[in-house]
This record gives C-alpha cells, structure tokens and sequence, in this order.
C-alpha cells in the first residue's frame, strides 16, 4: 500500500516537472522596447529596396536609462521600409535584441503622400486598427511632407518627443485652436463618413512642433487643409470646442474674449422648395481677458455691445467655413449629415441618394451666437 | 439544515441561469445587434429576452408537473422510454457542441489577447481538465461555484463599465423606432442564439425540492440578463455609433480598450476585463458538461455519471479542433445553433408540456 502511494507522489511531481519547462508566452519586461509612436510615410523611390515596398514606417522609443538625468538623448529614432505596415512592425525583430511592444504607443502620425494615396491609406488604417496590441486611444495626425521628420526633432522643454506631442494635443481642452483626434474617432469617422475625414496637423521643426490647421480628407484622400483658425472654428461648428480665446477689434482697442464652454446646438428651421435650412446656434459664456488700461469696461452697455461683437465674429467665420466645406471641399463633414441622420430620419431617407450633391447645392446653413461676458478679469 | 448533495435552491437556479447563458456571446453580441437593425439594435435585443421570459415560464411549468424529476427522467414518462432516451441522448450531443463552440470561441479570444504562443490544443485542453474537476464534485458543487462566481464577475465588470462614460454620446443611439417593424421581427430570431444556456435549467430545476419556487428567480435571471445585454449593445453602440459598431469584430473588447484612465495605477483594463470575463466561460461549460454527463447516465441506466466525464473531454477536445479558423467556427455555429436552440429552447418544452397535459402526467 504505502508503495502504491509513493509511486503515485512521484508520479504527479515528475508530471509537474513538465508543467514547469515552459511558459510559451513568457516574456521579461527587459527584453521589452516600448515604441511610443510610430511614423507611417509613403517609401521614396530611392530608399525601395524591392518594387513592392511601399511603406516606410519610423518609431520612437525612450532610452529607460537617459530618461532620469542621463546628459545624452532620452529617445532612440529608427526605421523600416517593407510593404505592409505590419510587416514593418516586425522586420525591427531582425534588427533588435528586444521585442517591440505597442501597448503603450501613444501617437501615430501619417505622412502627406499616404494621405493622397487611396490604396495606401485603406491599407495603413486596416493594418493597425486590426493589430491587437495597438490601442486606439493613441492620437492621430497628418504631417505635411514626410512623418519621419517629426522624429527629428529635439524638444525644447521636454526629455521625450512624443509625451510632448500629445501633451499638446491634451490642451484643446483650454484652446480651441488645438485639435483632437484620437485612433478610435479617426476609426469612427471614417466609418461614419465612408472615407472623410479631419485630421489634426503637426508640423515639424527643429526643437519643437506646431500644432496648429488640420488635414482634410475626402474618400481617402488628402484635398485640402485647414489653417489655423479654421480649426477653431470647425472645432466650434462640430461642437468640440471647448475653451479658447477670441479676439475682436472694437474702436482700434483690441479685446480679448475668454470661453471655458462652448456649446452648439442644430436645429431645422425650414424646408422651401427643395432646400433645407438650418440654423447652427452657438452658446458661448466667457470672460474678457484683455481690454486697455484707463477705461472702464465693467459696464453692462459696453460688455452688450462687445457680446454684439464676437457674436458677429463668430457668425461671420463660421459662416465662411461652410461655404468653404460647401463649395470648395463639396464634403460634409460639418455635422450636418449625422444631425439630420439622427433627428430627421424619415427627411435624410429622401436625400441620402447623391448625398454629396445635396449637401453642396440644397443645404443653407444659417449661423447664430449667442454670447455671455459674463466676467471681466480683476480690474475694473 | 443539512442539504443532501443533490439540491439546490432558488436562488441557485438563477444564478445558474445567468452564468450559464453569458458567456462568448457577450462580446460580439453589440455587432450582430448593430449590423440586424442599426440604433435600434438594443430593441431587438430586448425583445428577444422579453421572448425567453416566455420560454422559461413554460420551462418551469413542465418542471412543476414533475417535482424532483430532470427532463431526462420525465422525457421518458411522457413520450415513451426510448423517444425519451433519444431526446435526451440528442440533448447531450447539442451541449456538447456548444461546449466545444465556447471552449474554442474561448481559445481564440485568447490567443488573440493574452497568449499567443501558446498553442491552442494547451489551453482548451486546460480549460476542460479544470471543468471536469468541478463537474465530477456534482450538481451542488456546481450550483456553488456559479453562486460564488456571479458577485466577483459582475461587481467589476459593471465598474469597469461605467468608465466609459466620457468616451459615449448618446445622441448616437438615435434615430430611434426608426427600423421598420418587419425588419425587426426578422432579425429577432438571429439574437435568440444569445440567450442558449436557459434550456439548461429543464435539468437544473429537477434538482430542487419544489421546482415551483423557481419561477420568480428565474425570470429575474432572463431579465437581469436581458438588461446586461442591452446595456452592453447601448453602450457600444453610444461609444463607436452604429458603423464602427459593426465593423468590429468583438465590439466589447473594443470598447474596453478604449477606455484609457489617466493617472490610474493601472491604465488599460482590457486585461482584467479578459481575465474575469474567462469565469463566465468556465461556468457556462461546467453547467452544460455536468448536464452532458448526467444525461448520458440517465440514457445508459447508471446511477452515476461521474465516470462519463473524463470520456466525454476527449469528445469535446475533438470537436473543438475541427474548425479551421475563426470563420469557420462562427460560420458553424451560426448554421448550428438557431435550429437546435429553436427546438430545445422553445419546441420540445412546448410539446411536452402539450403532450403531458393531454396525458393528464405529473401533477397539476
């Protein structure tokens, strides 16, 4: 009996043994390189390795040991050129001792030529929203010119490029003029709008980037861009903004206005021949930051008739900028589809044939404000 | 007082219920509602529980006319002991195919997130031995386990939940009541698949002492299932809107990693949302497997069916790996599940219920 036993109490150790060989999956967080971001652009003729190549991909990953207080660069830059873009991802398994690993990359950034090229675009886009350890809570943007220059530069204030780009990116809650897009919206949009698309813009220098304009994209296509301010105020018509400033210019003083909400609201007003008129209200409440010393500006008439004026700014711009996505871009991309979609059903069902058409010929956007100074900084 | 092994009580039944029938689905569930009807996809979602509170009204009644008998056992009394026999051995035949569809749906989920060298045949196989421990202790150890499991799984997967409020904008769900309504009628019956695992319950309540009491709980089983699902279709569907929604192949997945905490010790959540999300797995299978291995029993005319379940793992095993690839798993199941579900969900209560009325069978 006790030797059954004893057989048995071998058995089951030696059965652990084989248990404990190996773990397939194991992987030690030394023998991880964290890339941060990751820079897509279309291969240059010159750099084609075979014909097929047609993405060069370019990363970035902190140097653990520089981070803290080491004197030389905090970040590592380096690039593939292959024809898929996970295809790329991997070919670094030939050139590091570490395993690449995504989970924790934070920006994505395309380059111009991959924006103007349908195919590639769709590919890109695919291959990462299909790859299981990218997150889509990383932030998108387009670079005029190649992404791979975004890794060249050395920030001024900041020992990591990329926390310092999307820390950038995190400050559109204070100014409107900063736009945000992360993977996933850009995913949501694109399936939305069926290949349109905004994309903030990142321009690259030599010890710091701007952020500022942004990249319009029509049925996978780079058509055009938006400047500065014209992102704030499709951030107003989209109803993104949230804070942000606006200047206005009233009997040769400059006043500055502060907004910390900012809220828009569509509403129907009427359908006449054809034509659906709609009116975009704005509501906005803010105080004024600057205004000029020796006068008074805490007065109710004066703060009613600067409201007068950056409601009429804002009217005025808003109004330019749907002209501009009317006529020039002939894409919605202002919110008009998904209101209608969302609160008039049974009206967009009669109009989604030739939609595009529609939009451009028989839609009248009309821009009201509605602005509350509400407060005027510490002196009076 | 002290139980025998063979009881459980009412709230075990709903307990059982709501482990049994959560479990794969629950990830790809907000896809198929998306793409059958668009915003109003949660709609049908509720429908379609709103149906299986008819079904398991019908469920417990059958049971009450045979208190202490499993469907096995009446099945025989009713229809005759070999249709009888045949029904139940078909019954098992189903289950275990559906045990081997979610241990391989588990696999590749898996594989996809967490493990991914290691090969397939491990972790089904390790998956199975760890059920086949539980279902060998019997039907009490078994109504435990989903008992314990139900607050660890749902506390924090609710929690979880909840911090994707800022990434939702419910203005997505909408238009609403906007499908028209013969559309949604025929994309009910698609959504049906998602609430397999009641039918498990014609065995459960046998094991209770008055199968009359199961009623109230398990009613607020299929509700409290039906909410999760509709609040899981909702919430997709308000984070990603209906076009993304579908494009996705497990929309929940998507959804929990999306949701990024700053300043959280720990930033993604998808890992610990794949980890709990393994228990509603594991209790799924251990319900149908213990069901599997207790019909077989009854079939052959044993007193136990302990002895069947280590056989029956090989059995499953071998069905999990005949799919080549996710495709053909879903494929399969899809063309599957509908027609079995249809008719041990819905068709053979009914006419049992019928024929044991007409018979004048059991009590009243």
């Amino acid at each position: 009996m006790r030797g059954i036993n004893r057989l048995r109490v071998i058995a089951l150790l030696l059965f652990c043994v084989l248990l404990l060989a190996g773990c397939w999956d194991q992987i030690e967080i030394e023998d991880r390189l964290f890339v941060l971001g990751i820079g897509v652009d279309k291969t240059k003729e010159e750099e084609k390795k075979t014909p097929e190549d047609r993405y060069t991909l370019s990363f970035v990953s902190p140097v653990v040991d520089q981070v803290k207080e080491g004197p030389g660069p905090a970040f590592k830059t380096y690039k593939t050129v292959n024809n898929t873009v996970i295809m790329s991802l991997f070919q670094l398994m030939e050139r590091f001792s570490q395993k690449q690993f995504y989970g924790h990359t934070r920006a994505i950034f395309f380059g111009e030529d991959i924006m103007k090229d349908e195919k590639l675009l769709k590919g890109v886009i695919d291959g990462i929203s299909r790859y299981e350890e990218l997150h889509n809570s990383m932030f998108a943007y387009i670079v005029p010119g190649y992404a791979e220059d975004v890794f060249q530069v050395e920030p001024m204030f900041d020992k990591l490029l990329i926390p310092y780009i999307t820390g950038i990116t995190e400050n559109s809650d204070y100014t409107s003029k900063v736009m945000k897009l992360s993977l996933a919206d850009m995913l949501i949009m694109l399936a939305d709008q069926k290949g349109s698309l905004v994309i903030p813009k990142l321009l690259p220098e030599k010890e710091e980037v701007k952020l500022n304009g942004a990249g319009v994209i029509k049925d996978y296509k780079l058509i055009g861009y938006l400047g500065d301010q014209e992102v704030s105020v499709y951030n107003w018509l989209t109803g993104k903004a949230r804070g942000g400033n606006i200047s206005i210019e009233n009997k040769d003083i400059s006043v500055a206005f502060r907004h910390f909400t900012f809220r828009r609201d569509i509403k129907l007003s009427k359908i006449e021949d054809e034509k659906i008129y709609l009116n975009y209200n704005m509501e906005t409440e803010g105080s004024i930051g600057e205004y000029t010393l020796e006068r008074r500006v805490l007065d109710d008439a004066l703060l009613k008739e600067l409201d007068k004026e950056v409601e009429k700014r804002i009217e005025g711009e808003s109004e330019r900028l749907v002209k501009k996505f009317q006529e020039e871009f002939r894409v919605d991309l202002i919110g008009v589809k998904e209101y209608l979609s969302k609160y008039h059903p049974k009206l967009f069902k009669t109009i989604e044939k030739d939609y595009e058409k529609y939009f451009t010929d028989n839609i009248i956007i009309n821009v009201t404000a509605d602005v509350h100074i509400r407060r005027v900084g510490l002196i009076k | 007082m002290i139980r025998n092994n063979d009881n459980i009580s009412p709230y075990q039944i709903a307990m059982i219920i709501i482990m049994s029938v959560i479990s794969v689905g629950v990830f790809s569930i907000a896809s198929d509602a998306a793409a059958a009807a668009g915003t109003d996809g949660w709609l049908i979602v509720a429908i379609a529980g709103l149906l299986n509170i008819l079904a398991v009204f019908i469920i417990v009644r059958l049971n009450s006319r045979f208190p202490g008998k499993t469907f096995a056992e009446y099945s025989q009394t009713i229809i005759g002991t070999f249709p009888g026999k045949a029904l139940t051995c078909l019954f098992a035949i189903y289950l275990l195919l559906v045990i081997a569809y979610i241990a391989r749906a588990f696999t590749e989920v898996v594989k996809m997130f967490l493990l991914f060298r290691t090969p397939t045949e491990v972790i089904i196989l390790s998956l199975i031995l760890v059920c086949t421990y539980i279902v060998r202790g019997g039907v009490e150890c078994i109504a435990r386990v989903n008992e314990l499991l139900f607050p660890i799984l749902f506390i924090p997967f609710f929690i979880v939940l909840m911090f994707g409020f800022s990434i939702m904008d419910f203005s997505n769900l909408l238009p609403t009541l906007q499908t028209p309504p013969d559309k949604i009628l025929t994309a009910v019956p698609g959504l049906l698949f998602s609430f397999g695992g009641i039918e498990l319950a014609l065995f459960y309540m046998g094991f209770m002492k008055n199968p009359k009491k199961a009623l109230r709980p398990a009613m607020f089983a299929v509700l409290f299932i039906t909410l999760f699902l509709v609040v899981i279709t909702v919430f997709c569907i308000a984070a990603f809107g209906q076009n993304a929604t579908t494009q996705f192949l497990w929309p929940l997945v998507s959804y929990f990693r999306a949701i990024s905490l700053p300043g959280l010790f720990i930033e993604r959540l998808d890992g610990v949302i794949l980890s709990l999300w393994m228990l509603t797995v594991f209790t799924t299978i251990v319900s149908a497997y213990y069901i599997a291995g207790y019909s077989i029993s009854k079939v052959v005319g044993t007193k136990e069916q302990k002895q069947y379940i280590l056989p029956l793992a090989i059995l499953i095993y071998y069905f999990a790996l005949q799919p080549d690839s996710l495709a053909e798993l879903y494929e399969w199941g899809s063309v599957i599940f509908p027609y079995t579900i249809t008719v041990f969900l819905y068709i053979v209560p009914v006419v049992l219920l019928l024929i044991a009325k007409l018979r004048k069978l059991g009590v009243r």
